[in-house]
């Protein structure tokens, strides 16, 4: 919602007394005025810890958010928050690239020294703060009416992310998706997972392996886990089978065995391996191929059958 | 389809000459900071955690690279369960190994004794470890959280499973 303000009107408005307590230009004097005559309505004046720093909040016409001026002698800001349902980091990785690409006029128009968009994430819900700043002497009308217009474009922004895909569908929060096309290998997306057949040379034998999309976290830790199922029944494996099995160990993953779920009847024995995010395309192809050799390997071990 | 000369994690290289690779990961385990030291066998470095409720955790961070492809990994495990003479049964190790946590897996394991232990183990792919590690090094800080995370593991598996006995 863009509220104009025209120009021919600001004069007319006279100063309020809360505002008389501070030390404001003749520029600030009239953007307080201007915003008055837009229906603005001022909540409170608090002074900083800067003799000379203050912030007025007001809400908005229809009181259907706050905005915040933020005064010094030499500077004027506008702030505006916006609450957004991603946790802190999440919030960071999908909003701050938007909004540098979305809004790149802000910095060569208001600010020709620096900062003209802020994003201040806190704890618990994140909060994003878009914050427009200028020199209080160039902060005239017309820069108020387009930073209003410029927030307010950005708080839908954030309210209506863009879809974050690319042509191919695979999205950029799913790093190893992205690697599967860069490294050229032939996949197929079935929902969570990506799908992939290999098919090995010397034994006519083939596997397929699974990509989870899904991203695990712990610490600095980020994972995707790729595996291949190589016992799959309606009846669990013995415990001689599953003692057997469960003693091998790799150079690198190890399996997991999956009991019948809501989502799924069967048992079955996963061989798994977990990559980083950050996994060099080369590496991933080398994971991949050992995924499903080693797994068609077990599968062959228990059953010359080859099924999966 | 993704055609592929068969290749196995099963099966490692070739052992070629690993005292370099050692040394790298002692370095390696020297730049987290964390205090460890070589185990009586000489074949792992221990790392021992005081959790909550006085409670410990041994973890195992093997000295021997395994190489396969590429890759140059290492085992970083701890025990969970451990019995003398008798493999865990059925239930347990359904409970056990039906379990999927965020990075590695359990695995049994039998030693020469006949000493049965249920272990969680990951396998640190440290292919791309900087001769001489620091701290700030991306890798240093993915072997660092590895290692808390076969420690929470461990712990919260040891206490599931074994109550108030500490396996150590």
């Amino acid at each position: 919602m863009l509220f104009p303000i025209p120009p021919a009107l600001i004069c007319a408005v006279p100063q309020d007394d809360d505002l008389k307590t501070l030390a404001l230009t003749e520029q600030q004097k009239t953007l307080f005025a201007s915003l008055a005559q837009s229906g603005f309505k001022r909540l409170g004046v608090q002074k900083r810890a800067l003799p000379d720093e203050s912030y007025v909040t007001l809400a908005a016409p229809r009181a259907e958010y706050k905005l915040f001026v933020y005064v010094t002698e030499s500077r004027t800001a506008l702030q505006r928050e916006v609450t957004v349902d991603e946790s802190k980091e999440d919030a960071e990785k999908l909003y701050s690239p938007l909004l540098k690409s979305r809004f790149p006029q802000l910095t060569s128009s208001y600010i020709p020294s620096g900062d003209a968009l802020d994003i201040l994430l806190g704890t618990g819900e994140t909060t994003i703060v878009l914050r427009l700043a200028s020199p209080a002497q160039t902060a005239t009308p017309l820069w108020l009416s387009s930073a209003l217009e410029e927030l307010d474009k950005a708080a839908q922004q954030l309210k209506n992310p863009p879809k974050a895909t690319d042509p191919s569908g695979v999205t950029p929060t799913d790093p190893i998706g992205a690697a599967l096309k860069t490294a050229g290998l032939t996949f197929t997306d079935i929902g969570n997972f990506y799908k992939l057949k290999y098919t090995f040379t010397d034994s006519k034998r083939a596997q397929f392996v699974f990509v989870r999309k899904a991203i695990w976290e712990y610490n600095s830790l980020k994972i995707q886990e790729l595996y291949s199922t190589f016992y799959e029944s309606e009846t669990a494996p013995s415990a001689e089978l599953t003692q057997k099995l469960f003693q091998k160990t790799f150079t690198i993953g190890g399996l997991i065995l999956e009991a019948p779920s809501e989502s799924q009847k069967l048992w079955r024995i996963r061989y798994r391996l977990d990559a980083p995010t950050t996994i060099p395309t080369n590496t991933l192809k080398t994971y991949l191929q050992l995924v499903a050799g080693t797994a068609d390997a077990l599968e062959k071990e228990l059953n010359t059958e080859d099924k999966l | 389809m993704n055609t592929i000369f068969l290749a196995l994690a099963l099966l490692g290289a070739p052992q070629l000459s690993d005292e370099a690779l050692k040394a790298q990961a002692k370095s390696a385990l020297d730049a987290t900071k964390l205090t460890f030291s070589a185990s009586a066998s000489g074949k792992s470095y221990t790392l021992v955690f005081d959790n909550e409720g006085n409670r410990k955790q041994t973890l195992y961070f093997t000295q021997t690279p395994n190489r396969v492809s590429t890759l140059v990994t290492y085992n970083i495990y701890t025990i969970c369960w451990a019995s003398k003479d008798a493999p865990p049964d059925e239930a347990l190790m359904r409970k056990v190994l039906t379990k999927s946590k965020k990075l590695g897996v359990f695995y049994l394991f039998k030693d020469t004794n006949n000493f049965w232990s249920i272990r969680f183990s990951v396998r640190f792919d440290a292919t791309e470890m900087k001769e001489s590690p620091t701290a700030d090094d991306p890798l240093v800080k993915a072997l660092k959280d590895t290692i808390y995370l076969v420690n929470a593991v461990g712990e919260e598996t040891d206490k599931e499973l074994n109550g108030d006995k500490d396996i150590r």
